[in-house]
């Protein structure tokens, strides 16, 4: 049998339930596995949404082993795969041939149905927008058995449904994506900024494709906004640098003391980021380096220990106010003395799928450790959020409110609801945060 | 250019074995019972190691294809490597479940495995790796379904190889233990190896030309000692 008993979470490690975990090896079993067991399920690709997205306390269906590339055309830079190929194996397939992925996340290793049922964004929003809008079909398994082909022309409100659709609307069982012609290195330049004032200038003057700030949680007052951007650009094509040097891997062992990263670890650690004289303003760098830190980092979350961590991303939309509300946002944990070991600040258009994160403007993703003082923050942070129009990011999310998530979506809800509706009238479909945030009332 | 011939090439293992020797260039004849797998195991080797497959669609345990079996086999491309793989646990106490695992373990895999290696004989040349399991070792109360129908390949396959050594063909009987794949799915053993390793040991004792080997290695003291236990003792215990 290909299920079992397991203790699950997402990425943040919160919340952590026990379910059942299936794990089938072939498609044509699956609709089989539905059909005798009637309760409802979840699918799940890698797991690297950091909240409860793909959990579910009767039965969550992984599609780790349904990983197999079934076309690649090396003169048009389109492949098909099956949903649990990972966007790290796409890489090293494509990337000797000069094709490259047009969008990617922070991590590599999360699955292309699982970015795609996330709508991830990469740090070029601006220019490729979302991971969805190369996507030119997917295969869909409705929950009721029924395969559905489905393109942005064919099926197209259920494909747009999915897009961003949390694993709403079925399972998806391939992907097809269409690539760009990009060399797998970067000239990537670093500045360090000092204040808000100094990242609201960089991102004016910006002309890169990717561009991204880490910002120092501990810079408070006049230091608020201290930090370093980078931006980057992909080398030219037929530039001589055509493998990539093998990575320095780590790993966070199970049972790291939590006790060691806290407030005073972590303020070494900014200092040490910001003046770290070593690294380079301008350097060559093989793509993992630039778009993927953190996964040299095996299991990082395991820093965090037990209890785990939160993170809060949200859209500022674009106007004259847009770096006073970051500030704003930034202050009000420093004012109830909790601090965010990592604050990311990207920059988007709009989005044009229907349950889509990004808006024009700026994004900032905050990760917290876990505790209870948190959530009156992160609700605090939900109320200002939304007077600015702005919405929290639902891949990373684990405790949005159900009425703060109606606000934000607004916008999308009711179309997406009525087709939910349709295609899944049983409710077969439902994870813990559909429950939560109310997805299918 | 000579390929190696996997036969349950869609089973977990199989699908391990066969990304093992891609990576190595080797050309694959992939032979499944299930269509779509076998398209998906296909293209996604050649997508990612650049080799050239075959599939060839076939049920073990539908014995009466024995002749078509037989034509199939004289119009593949030359070859000189034979991995069995094709193993099924019992689904259930059906009778029909009896059939299916004993022809599925034994029967199938020895029929096709006696084809295989008449046309191995005629170019003196070849390796045959037949994948069998520690549970074929002693009759046990917990799988004997499973581990007498292995115990049989083992036996059979322990044969070819002293009737066809003269003509060139080396075999290998490969015993697995515990191998993370739907069999062991939720068993909570320390001892389960992943596919990957058993695929690469597996590869490893064929350059080798090992003749019998335990994967890992611990199964062989683990089935020397239940081998020893005397039979009044043992028919009491819930091994």
């Amino acid at each position: 049998m290909f299920i079992k008993d397991v203790s699950l979470s997402g990425w943040g490690n919160f919340p952590t339930i026990t379910t059942r975990l299936a794990r089938p090896e072939h498609v044509n079993i699956i609709s089989q596995f539905l059909n005798d067991n009637h309760t409802s399920f979840i699918p799940r690709g890698a797991g690297k949404s950091y909240g409860d997205a793909a959990l579910n306390q009767n039965i969550v269906l992984t599609t780790e082993r349904l990983n197999h590339f079934i076309a690649f055309d090396k003169n048009t830079g389109i492949i098909k795969c099956q949903a649990g190929v990972t966007l790290h194996d796409i890489l090293e397939v494509v990337t000797p041939y000069g094709w490259f992925l047009p969008v990617l996340p922070g991590t590599q290793w999360a699955t292309v149905g699982g970015s795609f049922a996330c709508n991830v964004h990469g740090k070029n929003h601006r220019l490729q927008g979302d991971f969805a809008e190369h996507i030119r079909s997917i295969l869909l398994l409705l929950p009721h058995g029924e395969r559905l082909f489905c393109t942005p022309t064919l099926h197209s409100e259920i494909f747009y449904a999915t897009a961003g659709g949390m694993g709403m609307t079925g399972l998806i069982l391939e992907l097809e994506l269409q690539l760009v012609h990009r060399a797998p290195w970067l000239k990537v330049k670093r500045i360090p900024i000092n204040s808000m004032t100094d990242l609201a200038s960089t991102l004016s003057k910006n002309t890169a494709e990717h561009w991204v700030a880490w910002i120092d949680h501990f810079g408070t007052g006049n230091q608020l906004g201290r930090g370093i951007v980078e931006s980057a650009n992909h080398c030219s094509i037929e530039s001589e640098k055509k493998f990539i040097t093998p990575q320095l891997q780590m790993s966070i062992p199970k049972f790291w003391p939590k006790g060691l990263l806290n407030p005073w670890s972590m303020r070494f650690y900014n200092y040490f980021r910001l003046h770290d004289a070593a690294r380079k303003t301008e350097e060559i760098v093989p793509w993992p380096s630039f778009f993927n830190p953190l996964d040299h980092l095996q299991h990082w979350n395991r820093l965090y220990g037990k209890p785990g961590f939160l993170q809060y991303q949200c859209i500022i939309p674009e106007s004259s106010h847009m770096f006073d509300h970051l500030a704003e946002l930034l202050t009000l944990a420093q004012k109830k003395d909790i601090f965010s070991y990592l604050v990311v600040v990207k920059t988007h258009r709009d989005s044009k799928e229907l349950m889509s994160f990004p808006k024009k403007g700026i994004s900032v993703a905050m990760d917290f450790p876990y505790h209870t003082r948190l959530f009156d923050l992160l609700d605090a942070s939900d109320t200002r959020v939304i007077k600015w129009g702005g919405r929290v990011y639902l891949a990373k999310d684990a405790r949005l409110s159900a009425r703060a998530f109606e606000s934000m979506y607004a916008h999308a809800l009711p179309a997406w609801r009525a087709i939910l509706k349709k295609i899944d009238p049983d409710f077969r479909l439902k994870s813990l945060m559909s429950h939560r945030l109310g997805f299918k009332t | 250019m000579t390929h190696a011939v996997i036969l349950g090439a869609t089973a977990s293992l199989g699908k391990a074995l066969c990304q093992e020797l891609a990576k190595q260039n080797i050309n694959l004849i992939l032979f499944g019972r299930d269509q779509e797998a076998l398209a998906l195991l296909a293209s996604d080797l050649t997508i990612r190691f650049g080799i050239a497959t075959d599939t060839h669609l076939l049920d073990v345990t539908e014995l009466e294809q024995v002749t078509t079996w037989e034509t199939t086999i004289l119009t593949l491309p030359p070859f000189d490597l034979v991995f069995s793989l094709v193993g099924v646990m019992p689904k259930n106490h059906s009778s029909q479940s009896i059939v299916d695992t004993i022809n599925t373990n034994f029967t199938g895999p020895a029929v096709l495995l006696s084809l295989f290696v008449q046309k191995l004989q005629k170019q003196q040349n070849g390796k045959l790796v037949v994948v069998t399991s520690v549970a074929g070792d002693r009759g046990r109360q917990s799988n004997y379904l499973y581990g007498s129908a292995k115990a049989g390949l083992s036996i059979f396959a322990a044969g070819l190889r002293h009737v066809f050594w003269k003509h060139g063909i080396h075999v290998l009987i490969v015993k697995p233990g515990y191998i993370d794949t739907p069999m062991t799915y939720g068993m909570k053993s320390p001892f389960i190896a992943s596919r990957e390793y058993v695929a690469r040991k597996i590869i490893r004792a064929v350059q080798k030309n090992q003749y019998e080997v335990y994967i890992p290695f611990f199964w062989k003291f683990i089935l020397f000692a239940i081998k020893l236990i005397p039979e009044t003792l043992f028919k009491r215990l819930s091994l």
